[in-house]
């Protein structure tokens, strides 16, 4: 039997069916209606299911991608360098939103066009974050320190 | 002054003591629209829409005052062919405000607008991090079942029984779409019942719920949900359109409008109509469809053994509602090793956000740092789309 022909009499079927159906007994009804309610939001459960897994899979694809650089990047640098990196303090560890490195970068860029000093967040000593455009407000008054390791003052 | 004394008979005549006089029945209806009142004004029980409701039925029930003529949408005297309903021609030449609000109802146009409004205010975030919650929504559905199953017994047409058994599904537009459709004769008395329970829920549900479940089992701290991207919110509403909507044609326009609500929420695009939907569209509607709704009760559908009967069912249909989704909600406490809360199950039952809002309670009762509120919007907006899909069902057996 035909694909079409096989349809066909399925749709017959289900018209014979739609023409009876005010003699449908309750029994019935309720197999009917609660096989079909099961069905439907089964079958939207397996769909769920699987677009989480596949923006799960996404996610991880893109939370390895920026790992990966950034090994690559720190193989790369000389070994001078690299213990450098290593002793950066735990508070310069890019957090969730703009990135330090970025924030720092533009307290610098707008403090030189204002033709002021150039003071980045965070200082290294005492691991606070400064004003802005300002030095650490502890008792020293700490230089603070890019990740690049470049000194401001 | 015989003029003047003739006058005054005659406006006497026309008025409603007369009418109340010769027909007592209208002033039991008052007092029935002034207790439905007093309950949404002073017990604050689903006032947006049970007040309407209650001044429809009000202004319904003064005699004489024929704010509406249901002669002209439903066969009375039930010898008529029924394609003749509703009268559109006596309508527009004949009939008052009541009549053409009433027009959006019998012609299923209010609810699926109120779905829109619905939609725009539908957080789908909680049932696509936990899409175990659909199955509990489906559970959920099985009040409206039994009580179809009751309803026949007690000896209503099929198509009476589907509107009786939707009132299980807690969702006022569904049981109202789905009953203009099948049974409107029966509206005033299945709206009335089914916005009352929904009021009731945090009275009808918590003794079951402690009944069915375990100390143990109520304690349960749910895992913290996954955050959902944007994208997968996109995609939500239009996957399940196109599935719910090929597989059951009859409920697309609530399943429709209620996804096209949420995506203008979820894309952000639309953020101005997505506001009007949700709030000054779905608030003229809903004054639309109680005063319209409020207005089909005269005493002599409303004041029978039948009202009774669909208040029974209507009470039948939320306890098994609940029921079914905390066995689920059991089973699944089994199968996942203590993982999920049963008491989540009984939210299945839509009537958002309140059943939500009953499992946080219930389940803070026994571990106050619990909360389940998230977890149980998953299966409260999962009844939502279950009720809908019921409603698709049995309109498609029946009509």
């Amino acid at each position: 039997m035909s694909l079409s022909a096989l349809w066909q009499s399925v749709s017959a079927a289900a018209l014979a069916q739609n023409a009876v159906a005010g003699e449908t007994s309750a029994p019935v009804v309720v197999v009917t209606g609660l096989s079909l309610v099961f069905g439907i939001l089964i079958l939207l459960y397996f769909i769920l299911l699987i677009e989480g897994k596949i923006f799960a899979s996404i996610d991880a694809k893109k939370r390895e991608k920026p790992q990966s650089e950034s090994s690559q990047k720190e193989a790369a640098l000389p070994p001078a360098e690299k213990e450098v990196a290593q002793s950066q303090p735990a508070a310069a560890v890019a957090e969730e939103g703009v990135p330090p490195e970025v924030v720092a970068a533009i307290a610098a860029a707008v403090s030189q066009l204002e033709g002021g000093e150039i003071y980045p967040s965070f200082c290294e000593p005492c691991g606070r974050q400064p004003r802005p455009m300002g030095p650490c407000r502890c008792d020293q008054r700490h230089r603070a320190i890019l990740r690049e390791d470049r000194v401001y003052e | 002054m015989s003029e003047f004394l003739d006058t005054v008979v005659s406006i006497w005549r026309n008025s409603g003591f007369v009418g109340i006089v010769e027909n007592p029945l209208y002033l039991v209806m008052i007092a029935v629209a002034c207790l439905l009142l007093y309950l949404a004004i002073v017990r604050e029980f689903e006032p947006l829409l049970l007040l309407p409701i209650a001044f429809g039925m009000l202004l319904a029930n003064l005699p004489f005052g024929e704010i509406i003529h249901m002669e002209y949408f439903i066969d009375i005297t039930g010898t008529q062919d029924p394609s003749l309903y509703p009268m559109f021609s006596e309508i527009l030449h004949h009939g008052g405000l009541a009549d053409m609000l009433y027009l959006g109802v019998k012609l299923g146009i209010y609810p699926p607008l109120i779905f829109l409004g619905i939609g725009t205010m539908t957080d789908f975030g909680p049932l696509i991090a936990n899409p175990k919650s659909l199955l509990l929504g489906a559970a959920a559905q099985f009040g409206i079942f039994v009580a179809f199953i009751g309803a026949t017994a007690l000896g209503f047409t099929g198509a009476e029984a589907g509107s009786i058994g939707i009132i299980g599904g807690a969702d006022g537009p569904t049981a109202i779409y789905v009953t203009s459709k099948l049974a409107p004769h029966l509206l005033g008395s299945v709206a009335v019942a089914a916005y009352s329970y929904m009021a009731l829920v945090p009275i009808i549900q918590p003794p079951f719920m402690r009944l069915l479940t375990t100390k143990k089992e109520r304690g349960v701290v749910m895992k913290q949900l996954r955050p959902v991207s944007r994208t997968e919110r996109i995609i939500f509403p239009i996957v399940t359109t196109i599935i719910v909507c090929l597989i059951l044609p009859s409920a697309t326009p609530l399943i429709g409008m209620l996804m096209l609500g949420n995506l203008m929420r979820e894309s952000g695009v639309v953020e101005r109509i997505s506001k009007t939907a949700g709030n000054e569209l779905m608030n003229i509607i809903t004054i639309f469809l109680g005063v319209s709704v409020g207005c089909t009760t005269n005493a002599d559908t409303f004041l029978t053994w039948d009202t009774i009967k669909i208040v029974i069912l209507g009470l039948i249909a939320f306890i098994f509602g609940t029921v079914g989704g905390l066995l689920l909600g059991k089973l699944m406490y089994l199968l996942s090793k203590g993982q999920i809360n049963p008491l989540i199950g009984s939210a299945g039952v839509s009537a958002v956000p309140m059943a939500a809002r009953v499992s946080q309670k219930v389940g803070a009762q026994e571990n106050p740092s619990n909360f389940l509120l998230m977890h149980a919007m998953g299966p409260n907006v999962a009844g939502v789309i279950g009720s809908a899909v019921a409603a698709g069902i049995l309109i498609n057996i029946f009509s």
